[in-house]
């Protein structure tokens, strides 16, 4: 177990500096790295003592070396909008984004787990086949679609909510209800899959004819093995989380890690754009390893190897 | 002998794939509606010609549903006039395009990739899934909205950077067939024979992997137009005065107040595209899964 931990916290290191290396050198493919860095309209003085003054014009391997030492030393530059460091603006950002996705994941995995465990347990019936549709049209929505279509429904025409912006509760209601919606469908789909799977095994059965209720049968024989599978799907399911983020967040005004990222990209603040980069990175990372960890100690099979 | 029995066979399998078909209600009106707008993203454009950027004054924003002026503004107009069934027929066109484009590029260079990977094994096979892990482990959104920041957003690049996203399903997966396939006997005679690598790899081992991959393809379809329309919902996609479904949601939600039409029906189309490709490849699976199969066939057998 401890052997099979280190092996993969070595690996997702791996992934990080190779994805580090991959936008280091991709920012420099498109040519002068001004052109990423300063504003569209900078005179050419402006530009020639920018790549002065950043060493931009050394060899691209003094360039790397130089980088990776400042990011030893925690120093990804200097935001050019907001003149601070950056990864102060990046960890400012990441609370907003960490707890609009923990609220809507948690909601989408006790929905997911309802509804699947009562589609699996007819299959084929009208539960299912209703549950089915639903969640593959759920599945299948343009987040930001639905977006702005809520915000027609339920702030223009019928004036319940408020449109966009950070606040009480009312504020939370569409963004958490727009990113849920496609990691429900997908799960819901998983959930009614290993439960079937898990509810036809030899187990459930022999429980079945000892006696046991079917109460316990479901929730402690089938959706104990069930729920394995979902959780490695719900882990996969945080890179796409982070996806319908900087959506929800670009359309609501949340000023969270997706939303940041866009701004900065649009108004050429790249420094900013590294930091958020390696930060998601580790935070989508680690959220891996703390699913694998949960998947051992869930799963005896795994642990005792 | 064995080509023989295949012969006989094969028109009692295409019937049995047939009536399993007409056993699934909504595959079958999903397939329908997919091949409807396979011929609309083909031929419509050839039809509507020129009048998708013809603007007409005078019907701007024009409210859906009314007869009053002719077909094409049956579903209503744009800001500056333009109808918009011209509108969604060439975005199909557009959308369908990259959107196909991408997956068969994905499908093709995932593939390979994987096959390579899961023949030769050892550390270049690694250093391939390592690359997998890599591009998984960041929100393909993220990348694709940095790489068309950094090239120009073109249809080119587009193609290439939602192809390169969704990659590694296609490396995991052949990967993971090419394991198993790799031990069967049949591959044992081929390099018994003295075939050469590559003809193993392609001739005996690829053939067998393509259904899988096919499967995941239609799936992916779906993801990639939604990842295709959220790239140009943020305005690094396609550009205007070309047009794609995203490209429309985008336009209109600055309407929206005035005229929620033209947010409303791309939106609508993308996710009725993206809810068919669902649907059919949940039959898909369950088609090419032995262990499932009998759930279509049972029904069949009570309907004759």
């Amino acid at each position: 177990m401890k052997q099979y931990l280190t092996k993969r916290i070595l690996s997702s290191l791996l992934a990080i500096i190779g994805l580090f290396i991959m936008v280091f050198f991709l920012a420099r493919l498109t040519g002068d790295p001004g052109h990423l860095y300063l504003p569209i309209d900078a005179p050419l003085e402006v530009r020639k003592e920018f790549s002065e003054k950043h060493g931009f014009n050394d060899p691209i391997y003094i360039q790397f070396s130089r980088f990776v030492i400042d990011l030893a030393n925690g120093d990804f530059g200097d935001s050019l909008r907001k003149q601070r460091p950056a990864i102060d603006v990046v960890l400012e950002a990441l609370p907003v984004t960490l707890s609009l996705a923990a609220v809507s994941m948690f909601i989408a995995l006790i929905g997911a787990i309802l509804i699947g465990s009562l589609a699996a347990y007819r299959p084929n019936g009208v539960f299912d086949r209703i549950s089915r549709v639903v969640s593959l049209t759920a599945a299948s929505a343009p987040d930001f679609w639905v977006a702005i279509t809520a915000i027609l429904i339920f702030s223009v025409s019928l004036r319940w909510l408020p449109t966009s912006g950070i606040g009480g509760l009312p504020y939370w209601i569409m963004p958490i209800g727009i990113l849920l919606i496609r990691p429900l469908g997908l799960l819901v789909q998983v959930v009614r899959g290993s439960m079937i799977t898990a509810l036809s095994s030899d187990y459930v059965k022999t429980a079945r004819a000892k006696g046991v209720r079917e109460k316990v049968v479901i929730f402690k024989h089938g959706l104990r093995n069930g729920l394995l599978p979902v959780i490695t799907v719900a882990g996969d399911q945080a890179a796409a989380i982070a996806n319908g983020a900087v959506i929800v967040e670009t359309i609501f005004g949340w000023p969270g890690i997706g939303k940041l990222m866009i701004d900065s990209i649009l108004q050429r603040d790249f420094a900013v754009v590294q930091a958020s980069i390696l930060i998601t990175a580790i935070v989508i990372l680690s959220i891996n390893i703390i699913i694998d960890i949960a998947y051992a100690v869930l799963d005896p099979r795994i642990r005792h190897k | 002998m064995l080509i023989a029995d295949k012969k006989i066979s094969m028109p009692k399998k295409l019937k049995r794939v047939y009536s399993m078909f007409l056993n699934d209600k909504l595959a079958l009106i999903s397939i329908i509606f997919l091949v409807f707008i396979f011929i609309v993203a083909i031929f419509g454009p050839y039809l509507t010609s020129d009048s998708f950027t013809k603007m007409n004054l005078r019907l701007r924003n024009l409210a859906p549903f009314s007869f009053e002026h002719n077909f094409m503004y049956f579903l209503g107009a744009d800001a500056l006039g333009r109808s918009m069934i011209a509108r969604l027929i060439v975005g199909t066109q557009n959308t369908m395009f990259i959107a196909g484009s991408a997956v068969i590029l994905s499908m093709t260079i995932g593939g390979v990739l994987g096959l390579i990977s899961g023949f030769f094994g050892g550390k270049s096979g690694n250093l391939i899934m390592r690359l997998a892990d890599i591009i998984m482990s960041f929100p393909s959104l993220l990348l694709a909205v940095i790489v068309l920041y950094m090239f120009d957003p073109g249809l080119f690049n587009l193609v290439v950077v939602l192809a390169f996203t969704r990659m590694p399903i296609y490396m995991r997966t052949a990967r993971a067939e090419v394991l198993e396939i790799r031990e069967r006997l049949f591959v044992s005679a081929a390099i018994s024979m003295g075939a050469s690598n590559f003809r193993i790899i392609f001739k005996h081992i690829a053939p067998l992997t393509i259904p899988t991959l096919i499967t995941i393809a239609t799936l992916d379809f779906a993801f990639v137009m939604l990842g295709e329309s959220a790239l140009s919902f943020l305005g690094v996609g396609i550009q205007p005065p070309e047009v794609t479904w995203g490209l429309m949601v985008a336009q209109g939600r600055n309407y929206l107040q005035i005229a929620w039409w033209l947010a409303f029906f791309p939106g609508l189309m993308i996710m009725l595209v993206a809810l068919s490709l669902n649907l059919l490849s949940s039959w898909l699976r369950i088609v090419l899964d032995p262990r499932q199969r009998w759930r279509l066939e049972n029904i069949g057998d009570k309907n004759e």
